[in-house]
């Protein structure tokens, strides 16, 4: 079952708190006040008897009867010593009961009493009855005055009208105490709310020494402790975020150490690198420094520990140490991280540098045999030094590639940005490949258009596009289709289409062909099967993209895009 | 370019092929040539007699091209071209550039060299501070670096832009003929076009200018060329 709401319960402890007391003190006013009333009454209608009693005369009659209650205004009832009844007159007259010698055994009386003038009995019936005799202790008459008993019933509506004024101030003070009493429960309540949204500087005043008081400082505290996890847990997340893996292990180990210093606010802090001994667990010796520590641990393996003394007075707990642990992971994942990167790195200057002395050991003597032959070639006009020279610029080209492709991989292409018109550099781009073997119909759309690119990069593209053609497209002519297209971001870009006429592409092949060491013709060893690949790198590297175009009948078509300008005005 | 006699060049390379057929080369084209066949010899000539320009190969035994460029440049500003069969964005050819003025993949065509040589010779010619140049209104000209500094932001410089920018800051408010910058830009090149120069300056403006439509450094002069200027003083 739902509890009542603070304030419900508060109002109802208030008004039973309230009503209890008011009722039962009303009940005793109203005996009270029913005693005196009574006893007020009873005393009147004693005088009035005895009055009435001396006025008696030797003889009585209904007539005299008639004319006391007359003058009293109560019933009058007369006995003779006997206790017979002489004559009775007025409202319940003839209910009194006759006058007992022992009052207290009459018959029909709830109670006696006696006054100096006249003795009193009330009746079950609810009458009053006042008894005085006429004639000393033997008396000759007996007369009763009798009249209904006086309750307090106009007390009622006084006392109804009390109860609801208290019921009333009860709710209005249970009202105004539970709104200071429920305020700062609010006020906790809206402070965690916002703890709970975020806000860690969120804090209750703490305005008494009660237990709300003590509820607020407690919240506080909570706060604080949350804040200052929250920094740590920061400062954890955040200790290798300047280093790259370059930085080396060390460098991580002296920002886990600065890390853990600042968000533990251990007073020495050490890592140490290598497996830990199989040490005993730091025990704490209360008033004194204490150790904590965590193992730098990837999975199973502990590359080391991390190591920490905090101060006497300082709090550990299992968050603190869980969140140790995770520095100490991080620690280790960074540091295994750098191990590898320093390998990798090695390894990748390594291949640099026999790359670079093979492309050195092969580029020096071609240079020396094109020089030559270039120099005989001009001087004795022997079209087979004419070869060799073309050959050689084959071999120094795939050379180059090699190179290329490993700088592609490495993402460390930089191009030179040129400007140049297109159709020029295909045009000496043919021109160095030989073009024995077939003709070149080359169509300019774009004479008004510079391409702004790297020469000697796209010098290298259209070589191997060229190449390519002759070796796949049989040997038949090649066209090239040089055209500024603007593209979905607005910019204009030369697109340049180099087609063959040869057998084409089957469709199973088309997304192969750009796939490093891919030779479309089978068993053949020509080619390094590194052009299409080494292309597409270089064009994507300056901006530009190489695919392969749709055509209509048969051969293939390879087209790249590069950034140009027009011309315009000087 | 010495004022007197024919220019003299240093040429540094272990390939005895290469050196051979350069060095006829080089003075069948009027230069005075002297060899060296690695950094260490290279150094001994020098102490002899400073050339005009350095030809140096990047891999050599016992002193290798990039030592022997950061040695040449301590002591002297002479212009270096590397020999390399190494090309621009390999992380070696990259420390190159703060030492070398230029440099050549091997194989090259030998026109292609005897242009490069041509051209640096002019730009030595040229005289530039080899500091940073302030022109004013944030803009720093760092062409040895091939960059610039607008508003302390760095700007690289293509090869092409920066040999542009450093002919026109050597005539600092003066008009420098579109000829000539095409002279000094493609002078390797087949059948430069003077749109070449145009295009250039329109990339150069959008790097330095503060409103590339509305030009204050790069000038043109309608017919001539263009001019380099400072920043107005306002």
């Amino acid at each position: 079952m739902r509890r009542l709401a603070l304030r419900s319960r508060l109002t109802l402890t208030l008004a039973a708190a309230a009503v209890v007391p008011v009722l039962a003190f009303s009940l005793l006013v109203v005996l009270v006040l029913d005693q005196s009333v009574g006893d007020r009454q009873a005393d009147a209608l004693g005088a009035e008897a005895r009055l009435a009693a001396d006025e008696l005369g030797a003889d009585v009659d209904a007539a005299t009867a008639a004319r006391l209650a007359g003058v009293t205004g109560a019933g009058v009832t007369v006995f003779d010593g006997q206790g017979r009844l002489l004559a009775s007159s007025g409202a319940g007259a003839d209910q009194v009961p006759a006058p007992a010698p022992q009052p207290s055994a009459a018959t029909g009386t709830a109670s006696t009493t006696t006054t100096t003038n006249a003795t009193i009995s009330r009746t079950t019936s609810g009458l009053v009855v006042a008894y005085a005799s006429v004639g000393g202790p033997r008396p000759l008459f007996v007369l009763a005055l009798s009249q209904p008993a006086a309750t307090g019933p106009a007390l009622l509506a006084p006392l109804l009208a009390i109860l609801v004024a208290t019921l009333l101030f009860a709710a209005f003070l249970s009202l105004a105490l539970g709104r200071s009493l429920v305020r700062p429960l609010a006020e906790v309540r809206e402070t965690l709310d916002r703890l709970q949204a975020g806000d860690l500087q969120a804090q209750v005043p703490v305005e008494s020494d009660d237990e709300l008081g003590r509820l607020a400082a407690s919240h506080n505290r909570l706060a604080a402790t949350l804040a200052g996890r929250n920094r740590a847990l920061a400062v954890v997340s955040q200790a290798f975020a300047p280093l790259s893996p370059q930085a080396g292990a060390g460098a991580f180990a002296i920002a886990a150490e600065r890390a853990a210093g600042q968000a533990f606010g251990f007073t020495a802090v050490q890592v140490r690198l290598g497996t830990p001994p199989e040490a005993t667990p730091p025990e704490r010796v209360p008033g004194e420094a204490f150790e904590v520590e965590a193992p730098l641990a990837i999975g199973d393996d502990v590359l080391g520990v991390i190591r920490g003394t905090l101060a006497p007075t300082r709090d550990w707990g299992e968050a603190d140490q869980d969140l140790l642990r995770v520095l100490g992971i991080q620690l280790a994942g960074a540091i295994r991280n750098a191990e590898l990167f320093e390998a990798t790195a090695e390894l990748a200057e390594l291949k640099n540098e026999f790359l670079r002395g093979v492309s050195h050991n092969l580029q020096t003597p071609l240079t020396s045999i094109r020089a030559f032959a270039g120099q005989l070639a001009d001087e004795t006009g022997d079209r087979r030094l004419g070869i060799i020279v073309e050959q050689t610029e084959r071999l120094s080209r795939l050379v180059a590639q090699l190179l290329t492709v490993t700088k592609i991989e490495a993402g460390t292409l930089k191009p030179d940005v040129d400007v140049f018109p297109m159709a020029a550099l295909v045009r000496r781009a043919w021109e160095s490949l030989g073009h024995a073997s077939g003709e070149l119909t080359l169509e300019d759309g774009a004479t008004n258009w510079l391409a702004t690119a790297d020469r000697d990069w796209v010098e290298q593209v259209v070589w191997a596009l060229l190449d390519n053609a002759l070796r796949y497209g049989g040997g038949t002519s090649v066209d090239v289709r040089i055209a500024p297209a603007t593209g979905p971001d607005g910019a204009t870009r030369l697109e340049t289409t180099v087609r063959d006429h040869g057998p084409g592409i089957a469709a199973a092949d088309r997304d192969r062909v750009f796939e490093r060491f891919t030779r479309l013709a089978p068993g053949s060893s020509e080619g390094s099967g590194l052009g299409l690949s080494v292309a597409r790198g270089l064009v994507e590297a300056m901006g530009g993209q190489l695919w392969l175009a749709a055509v209509e009948g048969p051969g293939a078509a390879f087209t790249f895009s590069l950034p140009a300008e027009h011309i315009g005005e000087p | 370019m010495s004022a007197t006699g024919p220019t003299r060049i240093l040429l540094v390379d272990d390939d005895p092929n290469l050196l051979v057929f350069l060095a006829g080369q080089l003075r069948s084209d009027g230069f005075e040539v002297h060899t060296a066949r690695d950094g260490q010899e290279a150094l001994r000539r020098l102490e002899g007699a400073w050339p005009d320009l350095l030809l140096i190969d990047l891999l050599m035994p016992r002193l290798d091209g990039l030592s022997l460029a950061r040695q040449v440049k301590a002591r002297a500003d002479l212009p270096i071209i590397v020999l390399s069969a190494i090309d621009a964005g390999d992380s070696k050819a990259e420390a190159l550039e703060e030492v070398a003025e230029d440099y050549i993949t091997k194989p090259f065509h030998y026109p292609e060299l005897r242009a490069r040589i041509t051209r640096i010779l002019r730009r030595v010619g040229d005289r530039v501070p080899s500091g940073q140049l302030d022109l004013g209104g944030g803009l720093v000209l760092d062409l040895q670096r091939r960059r610039v500094l607008v508003d302390e932001q760095e700007v690289r410089l293509t090869p092409v832009e920066s040999r542009l920018l450093y002919a026109l800051a050597a005539h600092l408010d003066t008009v420098v003929s579109t000829e000539t910058l095409l002279a000094r830009g493609w002078s390797d090149t087949e059948a430069p076009d003077p749109s070449y120069v145009w295009v250039t300056m329109r990339r150069l403006r959008r790097k330095l200018e503060r409103d590339p439509d509305l030009p204050t450094y790069l000038e043109t002069v309608r017919g001539v060329g263009y001019r380099l200027n400072r920043a107005t003083a306002d």
